[in-house]
């Protein structure tokens, strides 16, 4: 009878616990532990002030770059290497939603490496390698304390290392719980011909990537991003009478690709994707004339 | 089969730069939920990028290439330059859909998409061109790398120049759009040279 009580209760037990075990392992591909540390480092950025000494690779280029993240104010860089006393720069980013660690899963796999040490804080390692051949991979240190990434490596589908960020130095400031950043005041989107500017829309978008934004300054332009990876498509009239072709710069990972189409516009994709994701963006861009 | 063969045909069209609303569509829908046709996508890719490089693409599992960088934390290959630059060809059309069929023929492996630094792609009404690699951030002197392909055309000269001045022009717009989706603001805007904005 004892025995037949024991089973009982294990059976109750595991009845139980399986749902939970599945619920923990099923729960978009990752682990809780692994998710919840993924979603704190996409939301890192808005939380923290910080300063430090940003090391910035790109092959066999290298600049050192002096930061001050400010939450809520213009973050501060001076560029240390390139001449004696270079100019205090302000610069501030838009305000967007972070993408969620569920979100990023069905197009990256995420993983946790072995612990490395970054300006002398700890860190954990995260790998994040593309599901397929149209984003990038990247391997983070991310700080314990913080979880601000202190060194991003990012890497072509096929294993080339574009560039690599590592902070040589680094100091952690305020926590700024809930800090709200100036949001940018959208300029609206010109649909009178006040300008040359031309209105553009995308057939289709490569998969993951979705429309975050528009603006017409400088020139019209539409932002992507998968929640990671993300572009910007510039769409100016041709500046010169070309024939169709196109041309393509790289700067670490971020890949400048420009086509004139032989309807004389100059569609310019500037972001942090493969080539062929880019010329996939130009491919899906369709110029709005009267009437389309 | 008839609809894989009409996806076949769209991801061509594409790849040539005439594919349509219809073909985009087709392409983008066929890569993102088929997987056979997915890994035809990456043959196809497979096999500009080995009009771009001259190295026939091998048994490459991409997914574990990057795992073995990342992971292993390799240091990091030297390019030629910071700012490598490539212009692009339509007269390889021909040759792309020669060698792409070579190349398509029962293959099944994952190939890397693109070699971004060098090479050509084909291009409507674009000539022939050499890759052209690096420039140095500051706009020094560009230092040329020898191409495997014909000489470069002033037309594709004119592009790589006008792609060199976009990133200079709209760098930081771009970092200042897309800052905020990275996890570490600051450094988007740490990439555009300060002369740019």
């Amino acid at each position: 009878m004892v025995s037949m009580t024991k089973i009982m209760s294990l059976v109750a037990l595991m009845m139980t616990l399986v749902p939970v075990s599945v619920a923990q392992t099923d729960r978009c591909g990752l682990s809780p532990e692994l998710e919840e540390s993924v979603n704190r480092l996409l939301q890192s950025g808005s939380h923290y002030n910080y300063s430090g000494t940003l090391l910035v690779e790109y092959g066999s280029d290298r600049e050192f770059v002096a930061v001050n993240a400010r939450q809520g104010q213009d973050n501060l860089l001076t560029r240390l290497s390139r001449r004696a006393g270079a100019p205090l720069e302000t610069v501030i980013a838009e305000r967007r939603e972070a993408a969620t660690a569920c979100s990023l899963a069905r197009l990256y796999a995420f993983s946790a490496e072995t612990p490395q040490v970054v300006a002398g804080r700890a860190t954990w390692r995260l790998s994040i390698r593309p599901r397929d051949t149209l984003r990038l991979g990247y391997l983070m240190d991310i700080d314990v304390q913080s979880d601000l990434p202190l060194r991003v490596v990012s890497a072509t589908p096929d294993g080339q290392v574009l560039e690599r960020f590592e902070f040589a130095q680094f100091q952690l400031g305020d926590h700024s719980q809930a800090v709200q950043l100036p949001t940018a005041t959208p300029k609206p989107i010109s649909t009178v011909a006040v300008t040359s500017t031309p209105r553009f829309r995308f057939a289709g978008l490569p998969p993951g990537f979705t429309l975050v934004g528009r603006d017409d300054s400088p020139v019209a332009h539409a932002v992507v991003s998968d929640g990671l990876a993300s572009a910007s498509v510039f769409i100016e009239p041709q500046p010169k009478a070309l024939a169709a072709g196109e041309g393509v710069v790289l700067r670490g990972s971020t890949l400048t690709y420009t086509r004139g189409t032989p309807n004389s516009y100059l569609i310019t994709v500037m972001g942090e994707v493969p080539i062929t994701t880019a010329r996939l963006f130009a491919d899906a861009v369709r110029v709005m004339t009267n009437g389309s | 089969m008839v609809g894989d063969d009409l996806i076949r045909e769209s991801m061509s069209a594409v790849m040539d730069g005439e594919g349509s609303d219809i073909d985009i569509a087709r392409v983008l829908k066929a890569v993102d939920s088929d997987p056979s046709m997915r890994a035809y996508w990456q043959r196809l890719q497979g096999s500009q990028a080995f009009l771009q490089s001259g190295v026939a693409p091998g048994s490459i599992d991409v997914s574990e290439g990057v795992r073995a960088v990342l992971v292993g934390d390799k240091p990091m290959k030297q390019q030629p330059s910071p700012l490598v630059s490539l212009a692009v060809a339509a007269s390889v059309t021909l040759a792309v859909m020669i060698g792409g069929q070579q190349l398509l023929q029962g293959r099944d492996v994952v190939n890397p998409i693109a070699q971004v630094p060098g090479g050509v792609m084909p291009m409507q009404g674009a000539a022939p061109i050499q890759a052209r690699y690096g420039l140095e951030p500051q706009g020094q002197a560009v230092s040329a790398r020898p191409s495997k392909t014909a000489d470069r055309s002033a037309t594709s000269r004119v592009y790589e120049q006008l792609a060199r001045e976009r990133f200079e022009r709209y760098g930081f717009s771009h970092a200042q759009k897309t800052a905020a989706l990275q996890p570490n603001a600051v450094v988007p805007f740490a990439r555009v040279p300060p002369q740019n904005r």
